[in-house]
Formats: structure tokens, C-alpha cells, sequence
């Protein structure tokens, strides 16, 4: 029993030093920062290793849900991905509709005076058959378009209004046999005069039927419209000399001319009323 | 030279247990419960070796935490000793290799290790709520019974708790 006994007090004893030491301690001392100085140092190493370890433990774990995740993200991003695509096309048509609405303004205001009032008007109709002979446009009489109308670009004379209705209207190209256009080669030296017709052999090409057997007209000469007739105004560029060619008994001289205009692709014009 | 072998794996696993403590413990936290790495040490040394090994443990590691926190030196080593020491009187009828007895062990120990270290600061700091920070404590407690039931059924090379002590406890059917 004494022998319990002493271990009791003993316990006691150490309980009474913890309690005494916990007293003393409860705000940190110098020495006591000095043993934990050294502590902290000893372990530091170790300590360091394991969160090291935990922090690459994380990074894998981290990997591993992100991996987890990567179908459904690879999915998202796809038809993120195709959404921009769309955007982009249709970004891009914007951009170039607003190029030539812009490039039709500014005829609008430096060309001709009867371009003041001119009207943008989109191609909505085209067929392959008469690729070169005629296209639709989205303005018709309610727009104030009437026959007879000239059809322009930036670059050129497009050809004349044929045919309406409320909404829409029919341009009859240049290129059609049955356009005829009042012409002069624009050289200050020249001023040859004819008449600029549609070809039905050569299709794209344009044929000038010059009035003067002595005209003078040599490749890459401006061809522009007389005004002669009144359909369409003078000064518009109708194309330029490819080749000249004089007929069989010597009288007749023609020309073969590239439109100005390029033809093979309309997609926004200008009616000039 | 087997006991000193396993005092040697005792000390291996006591230092291990205050750096994973130092370093693991923030990284495996679960909302307000984090594992008391030092005192599953304690707990375990307690179950498989006994009380007076469990006493030492818990002495020791305490010291070493109350060391590191710089402040109440002696809280943590007077509240890990006594529960080490109770925890190896307590479960020593028990076979300490089975979960649900290590983790009811060890989350009686906890609870009273917590209970230890509140009263202590509230005499002697005063003021102090002890049953709203022992309920604080509660989760950290019942997380760190967890892998104390987790380690249980192994060796661990620490020495085992002698047979006498589990008889005369037996028969004595008291802990003190």
C-alpha cells in the first residue's frame, strides 16, 4: 500500500508541476521561445518534406478530377468553339457588307449628281442559266425604283432596270445581247464614240461598235458612258479595251471590252433613279 | 533486446506522429475537424502497450506540442499523460485490436483530454465556457478516434501491454 500510496503522491506531484508550469507559461517567455526556436529548426526539415509531399499529393488529385472533368470540358469548349465559328462567319459577312454599303456611299457622294439619290440594293436573285444576263435586286416600286433605271457599283456601270414589282426588280446586264449602252473611250486624245453591246458568243466580254470608221482605240483605253439616250448618266466606267478589230471590208471598228464592273460577282448595287 | 527495439519503433513513430501533425493535419481537415495526429499516437500506444507506456507517450508528445505552441507549457502533456494513462487502464479488459473498442477508447480519451485541457485553462485563465470548448472539440475528437480505429488491429513494432496487466485489472474489475 505504501508503495501505491508514493505513487499517487507522485502523480499528484506531477499534475501540481504541470499546473504550476502552464501557470507560469501562459504568455510565451524568452526561454521558452528559445526551446521552440530550436524545435521548430529541428523539425523545419521534416515538417517541410511533408507538406511538400501533401502539396504534390494535392496536385495529383487535383490532375486527376481535372481528368475526370476533361470529356465534359472538351465537350463544352467544342460547342464553344463552334459557336465563335459562327460568330466569325457571320462577323465576317458583316464586315463585308459594311465594306461595300461604304463603298457605295461614298459613290453616292462623289460621283455624278444623279448619284445623290441613289439606292442600295442587294442582289437576292441570280440564275445559272442567265448568269450573264440579268439579277434580281431587293427593291422594287415601293422603293421608288422604276424601268429603266441605271444599275451601278464602285467600279462600274452594272447595266439597267428591265422589270419590277413592289419588293423587287430585274436588272438586265450589261453582258445581255440585248443591253446597249452608250459609250465614248474616255482618252482626251480619242473621244471615240459607240455603242457598247452585249456579246452572245463570248459571254463576260463586252463589244464596242464604234460610230466612226476612223475611230481611235487601243487596248486598255476607259470606255465610259456618252450619256447619249439618257438612260444612263455620262461619266460612269463601263469597261476597258481589251483588243480592237476592224470588219471585213475594212469600214466597221470594234473593240472588245472588259467590263468594269465585275460582273461575275454582285452582291450589293446602287440604283441610280 | 526486443523491448528496446520497440521503445525505439515507440519514439520512431511518436516523432513521426509530431511532424505529420505539424505538416499533415491543415492538409486532411474536414470543416471544423481536423485530426490530433499527436494524441492518435498517444491513444495508440495507450491500447497496445498499456498505461504506463501510454503515460509516457502522452507526457512526452504533450510536452512537445505545448513546446511548439510556445504557451501552457504543460497543458497539453498533463492532459495527454492522464488520458494515455486512463486510455491504457480503461481498455486493458478489452481486446485492443478491435475498431469499435479502439475508437470508443480513443474518443473517450479525446473527450477527456479536451475536457483536462479546458478545465486547466479556465482555473487558471478564468472565464472560460469548458462544455462549449469541449463541444468544439467534439468533431477533431471523433475524426482522430478514426484513425486511431484504423491503426488498431496493426503491430506498429510497439511494445504490447503485459498480460499481468490485463489480469489484475480483470480481477481487481477496477481501474484504479
Amino acid at each position: 500500500m505504501a508503495g501505491r500510496s508514493g505513487r499517487i503522491w507522485l502523480a499528484l506531484a506531477l499534475v501540481a508541476l504541470a499546473l504550476v508550469l502552464a501557470a507560469a507559461t501562459a504568455k510565451p517567455r524568452e526561454a521558452v521561445l528559445v526551446a521552440r526556436g530550436l524545435l521548430v529548426a529541428a523539425s523545419a526539415p521534416f515538417t517541410g518534406a511533408v507538406r511538400e509531399a501533401t502539396d504534390w499529393l494535392a496536385g495529383v488529385v487535383d490532375t486527376l478530377v481535372a481528368l475526370r472533368d476533361l470529356p465534359a470540358r472538351n465537350r463544352a469548349l467544342e460547342s464553344e468553339l463552334a459557336a465563335m465559328r459562327r460568330l466569325a462567319i457571320e462577323a465576317e459577312e458583316l464586315r463585308q457588307e459594311n465594306e461595300a454599303l461604304r463603298a457605295l456611299l461614298r459613290l453616292r457622294e462623289s460621283g455624278p449628281p444623279e448619284f445623290r439619290a441613289g439606292l442600295a440594293a442587294r442582289v437576292v436573285g441570280r440564275s445559272p442559266d442567265r448568269w450573264y444576263d440579268e439579277v434580281t435586286v431587293d427593291r422594287g416600286a415601293d422603293d421608288g425604283v422604276a424601268r429603266g433605271m441605271a444599275v451601278v457599283t464602285p467600279e462600274g456601270l452594272v447595266g439597267r432596270v428591265v422589270q419590277v414589282t413592289a419588293r423587287e426588280a430585274v436588272v438586265l446586264l450589261l453582258t445581255n445581247p440585248d443591253s446597249g449602252v452608250g459609250a465614248l473611250v474616255q482618252r482626251e486624245t480619242s473621244r471615240a464614240e459607240g455603242v457598247v453591246l452585249g456579246q452572245a458568243a463570248s459571254r463576260g466580254l463586252l463589244t464596242m461598235q464604234f460610230f466612226s470608221p476612223d475611230a481611235d482605240a487601243v487596248p486598255g483605253d476607259v470606255v465610259i458612258t456618252s450619256g447619249l439616250g439618257g438612260t444612263f448618266p455620262r461619266g460612269i466606267a463601263v469597261g476597258y479595251v481589251v483588243s480592237v478589230a476592224r470588219g471585213e471590208e475594212g469600214l466597221a471598228l470594234t473593240a472588245q471590252i472588259e467590263p468594269a464592273a465585275d460582273l461575275d460577282r454582285l452582291e450589293w448595287v446602287m440604283i441610280v433613279p | 533486446m526486443k523491448p528496446r527495439r520497440d521503445a525505439r519503433w515507440t519514439f520512431v513513430w511518436g516523432a513521426a506522429a509530431f511532424v505529420l501533425e505539424l505538416g499533415l493535419a491543415d492538409a486532411v481537415r474536414l470543416g471544423p475537424a481536423w485530426p490530433d495526429l499527436a494524441f492518435a499516437y498517444v491513444a495508440a500506444v495507450a491500447l497496445l502497450s498499456g498505461a504506463r507506456h501510454g503515460l509516457l507517450a502522452g507526457a512526452g508528445l504533450g510536452l512537445m506540442v505545448d513546446l511548439y505552441s510556445a504557451h501552457w507549457l504543460g497543458l497539453h502533456a498533463l492532459a495527454y499523460g492522464a488520458a494515455g494513462w486512463g486510455l491504457g487502464r480503461l481498455v486493458a479488459p478489452f481486446d485492443e485490436r478491435n475498431r469499435a473498442v479502439a475508437f470508443l477508447a480513443a474518443g473517450l480519451g479525446g473527450l477527456f483530454a479536451a475536457s483536462v485541457q479546458a478545465v486547466v485553462v479556465a482555473v487558471l485563465a478564468g472565464g472560460l465556457d469548458v462544455r462549449a470548448l469541449v463541444f468544439a472539440a467534439l468533431p477533431s475528437v471523433l475524426f482522430t478516434a478514426l484513425f486511431v480505429a484504423l491503426v488498431a488491429p496493426w503491430d506498429l513494432g510497439l511494445p504490447r501491454r503485459t498480460e499481468t496487466e490485463g489480469r489484475e485489472l480483470r480481477e481487481l474489475k477496477l481501474w484504479f
